[in-house]
């Protein structure tokens, strides 16, 4: 009787625990590097730095790529499709198009916390939003890459609250508010309602 | 007469003192990190990969280890040639590899019970310790925009300051003009007092 109520005890307790290093290993922790990058001046010099300048939807098409040696020294990006809805500069075939984004995700395994590592505050964009992107070509990923980080990208239907809320320096607020201004005219009509 | 004279003393007094409060070196964790290396300073090694030297970067490696080593008496960051991943610095070059207009980046690893753990900085910031510092400079970037040496070797002694805890710091007064740890690139080849005396806040004297 006494065997009987320790095993029940022993597989409840095992349970428990396999439960929770389950938990543990599907939840998702975010990590930030830390990096120096150009700091663009303003509207008019982010303009001048980049090769394209488009308005897009992103899809749910993404994926991540690593880079590097094995852990500890992960590193890498993502790819994303997203529908292109205008070309304010440079030139494109066809309206999809992959773009490199500064993060990826990793899973160092089955009782660890998936990552998801971003460069600086960048926050990866969300399926259906809207962004006014601006593009450099990358050599090493070879496709187009949202350049500088968080300099790069602007959700423009206010459906990316996380974009915003992981703004925090006085000179990329002010940055951000001169860019929306600038092309305020042009995204205009791309803008939804998400209200 | 006498009154007004006692509201000019009391006023200038408060004013000293909002200035002193205002304008005195912030050592909070808005420029120190809470967490540090699990090793102790003297005991630091860094690692300079061979991609260092294929792309001409040891001066700026080795300038940055010796002079936050000088800056106090508990540091010495020596140099080696195999990567012993514990309390280490280690130096890798990369060329057009981070995301476009990145110079340089650093990563924060610790080694726990579960093997290696990449930390986030803002995590080493509030207090996680860790055992191994990765820098990764992305030399493509740094000479497609034109970055002079001083402007290289300072964006190696800034990565090198995190990697020694210390965080960004620009704020005016007590911070104004450049120092290494100022979040955009400056041609400071050494690190300024205000940067060693954040260091030294961190490691002592």
């Amino acid at each position: 009787m006494i065997k009987k109520k320790n095993i029940i005890v022993a597989m409840f307790v095992l349970t428990l625990f396999l439960v929770s290093a389950l938990f543990y290993g599907n939840s998702v922790e975010r990590i930030e590097y830390q990096a120096i990058a150009k700091t663009f001046r303003d509207a008019d010099d982010l303009l001048a730095h980049n090769d394209l300048v488009i308005i897009a939807e992103a899809t749910e098409n993404s994926e991540s790529t690593l880079l590097g040696d094995s852990t500890p020294d992960i590193w890498g990006y993502t790819l994303t499709e997203v529908k292109v809805l205008n070309v304010i500069k440079g030139a494109l075939e066809g309206a999809d198009l992959t773009v490199g984004e500064p993060y990826f995700t990793a899973d160092p395994g089955l009782v660890l916390p998936k990552q998801l590592i971003t460069y600086e505050t960048y926050t990866p964009m969300k399926e259906g939003s809207r962004y006014l992107l601006f593009l450099k070509w990358h050599p090493g990923w070879e496709c187009y890459a949202v350049n500088g980080f968080d300099q790069g990208k602007y959700n423009i239907d206010n459906t990316d609250r996380e974009e915003l809320a992981m703004v925090k320096s006085k000179h990329r607020h002010q940055l951000r508010r001169e860019v929306l201004e600038r092309y305020q005219p042009v995204v205009e009509e791309f803008i939804k309602d998400s209200n | 007469m006498r009154r007004k004279q006692f509201s000019i003393v009391i006023t200038a007094l408060l004013l000293s003192i909002v200035f002193v409060f205002y304008a005195h070196a912030d050592y909070s964790t808005a420029h120190v990190y809470k967490g540090n290396f699990k090793q102790k300073g003297t005991d630091l090694v860094y690692f300079p990969d061979s991609s260092v030297s294929a792309y001409g970067w040891t001066g700026a490696v080795d300038n940055a280890a010796s002079k936050w080593s000088q800056a106090s008496t508990q540091l010495n960051i020596r140099k080696v040639s195999s990567d012993p991943n514990f309390g280490t610095i280690a130096v890798f070059v990369v060329n057009n590899q981070l995301p476009p207009s990145a110079y340089a980046l650093i990563t924060f690893h610790e080694h726990t019970s579960l093997g290696w753990r990449t930390r986030s900085w803002t995590a080493v910031r509030d207090g996680t310790n860790f055992d191994r510092a990765r820098i990764q400079i992305d030399h493509g970037y740094c000479m497609a925009d034109g970055l002079t040496q001083n402007e290289r070797w300072m964006v190696v002694g800034h990565e090198f300051g995190h990697a020694l805890s210390l965080d960004h710091f620009c704020n005016p007064p007590a911070h104004s003009g450049s120092h290494w740890q100022t979040n955009s690139v400056n041609a400071l080849t050494s690190p300024t007092s205000t940067d060693k005396a954040h260091l030294t806040w961190k490691w002592g004297n």
